[in-house]
């Protein structure tokens, strides 16, 4: 495999071919100041690694890039398939990597919502505690998450998701569509 | 700087914030001394992800990041670093919020998490703590709390800055404004008002005539009274049928008069609706021409559209609604109640009955049915999105076979307007019968109430009830229960005519982010100096595209610009010609800073060439001549000669008028180009702007436009962005742009001897075409 190189040095893989990870070929670990690192066997070790979905609704548990952060940019390291073909320490720093990276508490209840000219205020419990924000009356700040869920965008460009909304109980869901028709 | 602490000009309420008491305490506890911090600020997640309000304190020469200590840890100190161990300070975007990083032994570090919300804040310290870490100076203080991005008055976040605040906007005020948009028709307005009134009026009086008939005309007694008159002696025969006659003649005139009102009052509220509307369209389409390029960034073409067309409808619906709708019905409400409790108060009375329950089955009906309503007008657009998308891209649909697919797709999106739809009509057709129950059940008790008075009164030699007064009640009754239904919808029709009329004030309110300067400088013909001195823009806030770029350009001289995708080369161009406003740094043409000329004369002085050349519909002529419409056709043919253009325009049987479609359609890529270089030649502008123009044409097109371009260039300080090196070659000099900064600048000699980026892109696409292109088979097939 051909590689990335900077000043004649090789900093990481071909970014035009996809590089599968194994637990045979790798080794995902913490390193110096805690800081996420990846060992590729025979190639080098990839510190200030962070994680990335590439199918976050469709496959929550694989297909997830890692990617090395370095001065001029990132490059991938390569994707792994499939979490669970992980041991479940270096499957666990992966799946911590990802909740850092994608700040997006999810939504129980939805306890009110309320228009006001153009604005909704929402009051939700979240798995991160209660929370209460205004997000915009406009189809670009609720959007799809797969077919049944949504993710709700407030004027900060905060992101709640709610991944099905049918499975909240029936007056949630009627004030959630009341506003949030689409 | 050594260990001179940064320069405080004032205190920043966000950089320098005060510790919780019981922070500060356990801090001291530990050996810190957090007054001495220059930098204290604070978030609102910790590393794990999780609410919690953890601050960053930078000292003299080291930073630290502490909570006030949980269960889980007994310290206050999350993390301390070293300015001498920190080689860099960054920000990295995540989703839904981002972190501080440091570069520590090589690898990126992550100092603290924010969500968005904290976002703008880091943004501002990342830059303040690098410049810390090169031991330059840094300034914190009070100007750091501005922020242009909040509304000053109540926080909320606004959607660009200088946006209004829709928390903050008077929603009263817009009522009133458009009050005022008619206060030219004040006296059509007035006029119409009264006819109203008198149509109100007017439609009581058959109903008064039928009481009339049936008591003076039509009943067996002798002896009856007619309004005023009361006729002692028995009628006749006879003087009951000229009674007759005389009635229904007064009948026949009401309806006369009522048919020209209704007339009148209609020719008016067109006169002034279609009056109001055309203005107001007007203006917000005045607006949307002079309002930048980055407004259409953060709005789509269809939603201007819907509000150019259909919100200003609104003004009209407006006038409607004063004339013949809601506020009219409110008007009938209150003259018809008035007179059925003047007519029998008690009667009256029993009407209401169910009046409070129509008026809460109907409240809560439409509340339940509106969302449904919504679903449906949403479900429809998503059914004409589809289709569009589906019918634009028909050939490359029948190019993969996937007919059957998009059948498919449509016929879902068909069955969900047709599913919402009847979920709709189900719940309309089953709530009309109920209310007409509720109705009648009032109409039965006043049959039963006024039957009774009829009844006793009929008895008693005068006074009392009377048939005719009963059905006088019963058809004022009818024109009393109309608008009642319909005034349960007043909140709702306000509400939207509110929105809608807030909708088109919001454009008319949007400032220009790129504005004119207070007092421009005209600059009427320019030499062609070009200088960027330490530009940073950024389309958004968070990530800067173009970072501290500077450089210069003489006048006449042709720059070739290049740079992988992405690198900033046509926000270059974007910077240059001001579609929008640099964040940092200043660009200066003849020495002027471009934001103090005269916008006018900046964009008659630079001409560009897009990668996408864009016609309008109109003649080949007329497209020429866009940017000159005081153009000779000699001027047009020449220019379009130079622009190799004259000759495929001469094929067409019309020529020059020939008439072009929609982008163009009915030429080939190459030939569009032309006639836009043609455009661009005419404008006749000093400085040349080329944005890939070469980019999407065959070789044979480009040949024709290389050779037309090297005629327009002429004389002329040229920027061209190109793709392919090659046609670079030539240019004075080359700006090699890289992540948003210039990697290198120098003549293509040179940057080929440098051996760096520009070098690695002209070996690339020196292998790559290499190949034999398709053109170059054809050709050689055919020798």
């Amino acid at each position: 495999m051909s590689a990335i190189e900077k000043n004649n040095e090789r900093i990481g893989p071909d970014p035009t071919i996809t590089r599968f990870l194994t637990p045979d070929m790798c080794r995902i670990h913490l390193g110096n100041m805690s800081a996420l690192h990846v060992t590729i066997v025979g190639e080098r070790i990839y510190g200030g690694v962070f994680a990335a979905y590439a199918f976050p609704v469709g496959h929550p548990d694989g297909y997830v890039s890692l990617l090395h952060s370095h001065s001029t940019g990132e490059i991938e390291i390569g994707i792994i398939r499939d979490l669970n073909e992980f041991p479940p320490e270096q499957a666990q720093l992966v799946r911590h990597a990802l909740s850092k990276r994608y700040f997006v508490p999810v939504i129980h209840a939805i306890d009110e919502m309320a228009w006001q000219f153009g604005l909704i205020g929402v009051d939700v419990q979240t798995d991160k505690g209660p929370r209460s924000f205004l997000m915009r009356w406009q189809q670009t700040s609720a959007v799809d998450y797969g077919h049944r869920g949504k993710v709700l965008i407030d004027v900060d460009e905060n992101r709640y998701l709610i991944p099905d909304v049918s499975t909240l109980p029936a007056d949630q869901q009627q004030r959630f569509v009341r506003f949030i028709y689409w | 700087m050594g260990r001179r602490k940064p320069e405080l000009s004032g205190q920043s309420r966000v950089l320098q914030k005060e510790l919780p008491e019981a922070l500060e305490q356990a801090l001291k506890h530990a050996g810190l001394a957090p007054r001495e911090a220059w930098l204290c600020v604070d978030t609102d997640l910790n590393l794990a992800s999780d609410y919690e309000q953890v601050f960053l304190c930078a000292e003299a020469d080291r930073l630290y990041t502490a909570a006030v200590p949980t269960a889980k840890s007994s310290s206050p100190v999350r993390l301390m670093l070293t300015r001498e161990s920190i080689r860099e300070i960054r920000t990295r975007q995540g989703v839904g919020g981002g972190f501080l990083e440091a570069l520590v032994e090589g690898i990126y570090v992550e100092v603290l998490a924010f969500s968005n919300a904290r976002s703008d804040v880091f943004h501002k310290v990342a830059p303040k703590l690098r410049a810390w870490c090169e031991k330059k100076p840094v300034a914190v203080g009070a100007e750091d709390d501005v922020d242009t991005r909040r509304c000053p008055k109540c926080g909320l976040t606004l959607a660009f800055p200088g946006d209004l605040c829709q928390r903050c906007l008077k929603r009263s005020a817009t009522f009133f404004r458009v009050l005022k948009l008619m206060r030219p028709y004040a006296g059509k307005a007035a006029i119409m008002m009264a006819l109203v009134l008198a149509a109100i009026g007017l439609a009581m009086v058959p109903q008064k005539l039928v009481q009339l008939l049936i008591d003076g005309v039509l009943s067996p007694h002798k002896v009856v009274s007619v309004l005023w008159w009361h006729f002692d002696t028995p009628i006749t025969r006879n003087g009951k049928v000229t009674l007759l006659l005389l009635l229904i003649g007064v009948l026949m005139l009401m309806y006369l008069i009522t048919a020209v009102l209704q007339a009148v009052s209609g020719r008016l509220s067109s006169q002034v609706g279609t009056r109001i509307t055309y203005d107001m369209r007007k203006r917000v389409f005045d607006h949307l021409v002079k309002l930048g390029v980055d407004f259409y960034d953060r709005y789509s073409t269809g939603q201007m559209m819907t509000r150019v067309a259909i919100d200003t409808q609104q003004m009209q619906g407006f006038v409607q609604q004063l004339t013949s709708g809601l506020l009219a019905q409110l008007i009938q409400l209150v003259v018809v109640g008035v007179a059925l409790f003047t007519i029998n108060w008690e009667l009256a009375l029993y009407t209401l009955v169910p009046a409070p329950f129509v008026v809460v089955a109907t409240r809560f009906f439409w509340k339940k049915i509106y969302p449904h309503y919504y679903r449906v007008q949403d479900a429809s657009s998503k059914l004409h999105g589809a289709l569009n998308t589906i019918l634009s891209g028909i050939r490359v649909v029948k190019a993969f076979g996937q007919e059957p697919r998009e059948e498919g797709r449509f016929d879902r999106s068909n069955s969900y307007v047709r599913d919402r739809e009847r979920e709709v009509q189900y719940a309309v057709t089953a709530f009309h019968p109920k209310v007409s129950l509720l109705f009648q059940a009032g109409s039965i008790l006043v049959w039963y109430i006024g039957g009774l008075q009829v009844i006793d009164a009929a008895g008693r030699p005068a006074g009392g009830m009377t048939t005719g007064d009963l059905l006088f009640f019963f058809g004022l009754l009818g024109m009393f229960w109309a608008p009642l239904t319909q005034l349960t919808q007043l909140t709702n029709w306000l509400t939207n005519f509110l929105t809608a009329s807030q909708r088109v004030f919001e454009i008319l309110d949007t400032n220009y982010q790129v504005a004119e300067a207070a007092e421009p400088k005209a600059l009427p013909a320019a030499k062609g100096a070009i200088v960027f001195e330490n530009v940073s823009f950024g389309y958004n806030r968070r990530e800067p595209v173009i970072k501290n770029v500077s450089f210069s350009i003489a006048p006449g001289e042709h720059i070739g610009v290049v740079g992988k995708s992405g690198s900033g080369k046509t926000t270059l161009i974007n910077l240059l010609t001001r579609f929008y406003d640099v964040d940092e740094g200043r660009i200066l043409v003849d020495g002027i800073d471009i934001r103090q000329i005269k916008l006018d004369d900046l964009r008659r002085n630079v001409g560009i060439v897009l990668q996408e050349p864009f016609l309008f519909r109109g003649g080949i002529w007329a497209n020429i001549a866009y940017g000159r419409t005081d153009a000779t056709p000699e001027l047009v043919l020449s220019a379009a000669k130079a622009a190799n253009a004259h000759e495929f325009i001469m094929r067409h049987p019309l020529g020059y008028d020939t008439y072009v479609g929609e982008r163009g359609a009915g030429l080939s890529g190459g030939e569009r180009q032309r006639v836009s270089i043609a455009r661009a030649l005419l404008y006749d502008p000093p400085i040349l702007v080329l944005d890939e123009a070469t980019s999407n044409i065959d070789t044979e097109s480009e040949q024709l436009i290389q050779g037309a371009l090297a005629r327009v260039t002429a004389g002329r300080t040229t920027l061209a962005i190109a793709h392919r090196l090659s046609t670079l070659r030539n240019c004075n000099r080359i700006i090699v742009i890289d992540g948003g900064t210039v990697a290198e600048c120098g003549t293509h000699d040179e940057l080929m001897a440098g051996q760096a980026l520009y070098y690695r892109l002209v070996k690339i696409q020196t292998e790559l075409s290499r190949g034999s292109t398709v053109d170059a088979m054809i050709a050689g097939g055919q020798a």
